[in-house]
């Protein structure tokens, strides 16, 4: 027996239980539509865990009392939500409503990765050098630094 | 180039892009520009993003120590180190919170809770501009009042930050590092470190005046010689004279601010248990928390402002007709005047454009912020 093999057989077997959900015809006839472009999902019933799954990692992300995180782990969470959440972004940017934070994270990366864009003009407008000159006649300069 | 010849006050009102940004290199140091106005009623503060657009933020100057909600959202709270959790500005008013001390510089930042107060407003200032968690070193340019400019001695012109007021801002703010953590209402953690790196004082009217005169690559376009500027502010109605060749700056205190109409509504409605600042908050949004219940009292604010605000007027009214110089008014009591101050123009024979500019009411009670926030851009381009 070959490795992959092997491991294949020690796997633990999915243990699954029944829970009810209620959804309106309007929310399956989605499900419906769904179903045919995500071929790795046999059935309605297995589109609705995926969903699901899904819903319950966002809620992990969120919950910070105890215990954190749902009992995930955060890298294990950070995991299983990274490629599942990404499209819902794509989608977000796409329609300019991206959440405000992660645009933050970019735009302070993306300065990280510039010059400073004064000194290098490339936010188009340079300073003239004698800008502040009237500035102390009306009493404004750097307080003495130490 | 015709980018040269428009004001900063003429981009703003574009909601133009100035082609500059906040991140600014002095003396070999990153830092983060921006302008804070340290108002009595509330506390402003202008970035510039990543676009290169003004971002200003206002926040009453409210506080008090947080409350564990049992249930439901909470409010963003603030800790300062591992002091006492706070609120400030309208989170505190919606939770019966305390005007922080007015006065002078130096009485109210020598407040124990006003380096919290000031690092939560820097936090804020600095999300709302887009900047994400993290350390960062500070410029800070900080409009402080008229009166607190003075002539360096009797014998000289040069006007210097009065030794009271550079004291309290060497003792209190300058250099300081305040670590804060920032938890929103949904109890999620960011943690922030601000350097206060340089401080640059400037009188407050200062500001307006470099947001009117000045292009944003800092060239001075007016050709006016002597300008007023009135700045009808929370606690103080100030007057400030500049004369362009060569500079000349004095400023007079005409009288109270909004604060005299603000205290006609506590009286007026005393079942809603104003403070000074929940009193200047309900005035500009209008409604106000009575008998458990969030009601409109725009009938009284107009009532307020028909008698209590006369007193403003009538002395703004003197300037109005005794002056030969061009007015810029400004600060956030043109919110509340700013008809009566125009239809006070128009009859004392002024004219708009040639004889004054009454700063538009969403940028009056921020101009100064702004104006302070080029005097470190203008300034780090010196250095």
């Amino acid at each position: 027996m070959n490795a992959k093999r092997q491991q294949s057989a020690t796997k633990i077997p999915r243990v699954t239980v029944s829970k009810g959900v209620r959804l309106t015809e309007a929310e399956l006839e989605h499900v419906r539509k769904l179903l045919p472009q995500y071929p790795e999902c046999a059935s309605e019933a297995e589109l609705l865990r995926q969903a699901t799954l899904i819903g319950v990692y966002v809620l992990a992300a969120q919950a910070r009392g105890q215990p954190a995180y749902g009992g995930y782990r955060p890298d294990e969470l950070v995991a299983l939500l990274k490629y599942r959440m990404l499209p819902a972004i794509d989608f977000l940017f796409e329609h300019d409503a991206f959440p405000a934070l992660y645009h933050l994270r970019v735009a302070t990366n993306a300065g990280a990765e510039t010059p400073t864009p004064q000194a290098e003009g490339s936010t188009g407008t340079q300073i003239v050098a004698e800008a502040a000159d009237e500035l102390s006649d009306l009493g404004t300069d750097f307080m003495d630094e130490h | 180039m015709a980018a040269t010849h428009r004001s900063i006050l003429d981009y703003l009102n574009e909601a133009e892009s100035f082609g500059l940004s906040s991140r600014v290199t002095i003396r070999g140091e990153e830092c983060v520009a921006l302008g804070l106005d340290n108002g009595n009623d509330a506390v402003k503060i202008t970035l510039l993003n990543d676009a290169g657009k003004a971002v200003s933020v206002r926040i009453p100057t409210a506080h008090r120590l947080a409350k564990t909600f049992q249930g439901g959202q909470g409010e963003v709270t603030f800790q300062l180190a591992d002091e006492a959790p706070f609120w400030i500005g309208e989170a505190a008013i919606r939770n019966e919170g305390r005007a922080l001390r007015v006065g002078s510089t130096a009485a109210r930042i020598a407040d124990a809770r006003h380096a919290g107060f000031l690092a939560a407003t820097l936090v804020e200032a600095l999300i709302a501009t887009g900047f994400a968690p993290g350390a960062y070193q500070l410029a800070i340019g900080f409009a402080i009042p008229n009166s607190e400019i003075v002539k360096e001695n009797a014998d000289s012109d040069k006007l210097v930050v009065s030794s009271e007021t550079k004291n309290a801002l060497r003792k209190h703010v300058q250099g300081r590092e305040w670590p804060i953590t920032r938890t929103d209402e949904r109890g999620r953690l960011t943690n922030w470190i601000l350097t206060v790196r340089h401080l640059i004082p400037q009188a407050q009217s200062v500001g307006t005046f470099v947001s009117w005169a000045k292009a944003p690559n800092g060239v001075t376009i007016t050709d006016y010689d002597a300008l007023t500027i009135l700045d009808i502010g929370g606690g103080d109605l100030q007057q400030t004279d500049i004369s362009l060749k060569p500079y000349r700056m004095s400023s007079d205190r005409r009288g109270e601010g909004t604060i005299d109409i603000a205290r006609g509504l506590r009286e007026l409605l005393p079942k809603a248990k104003f403070n000074d600042v929940t009193a200047q908050y309900a005035l500009v949004s209008r409604q106000a928390l009575i008998s458990g219940k969030m009601q409109k009292i725009d009938k009284e604010v107009q009532s307020v402002i028909n008698t209590y605000g006369q007193d403003l007027v009538g002395k703004m009214l003197e300037i109005f007709q005794e002056t030969r110089r061009f007015l810029v008014i400004t600060g956030g009591g043109v919110i509340l005047l700013h008809d009566t101050i125009t239809d006070l123009l128009n009859a004392a024979g002024l004219e708009t454009e040639r004889d004054y500019v009454v700063v538009d009411h969403g940028l009056a009670s921020v101009l100064n912020s702004v104006g302070a926030l080029f005097a470190v851009l203008f300034m780090a381009a010196k250095k």
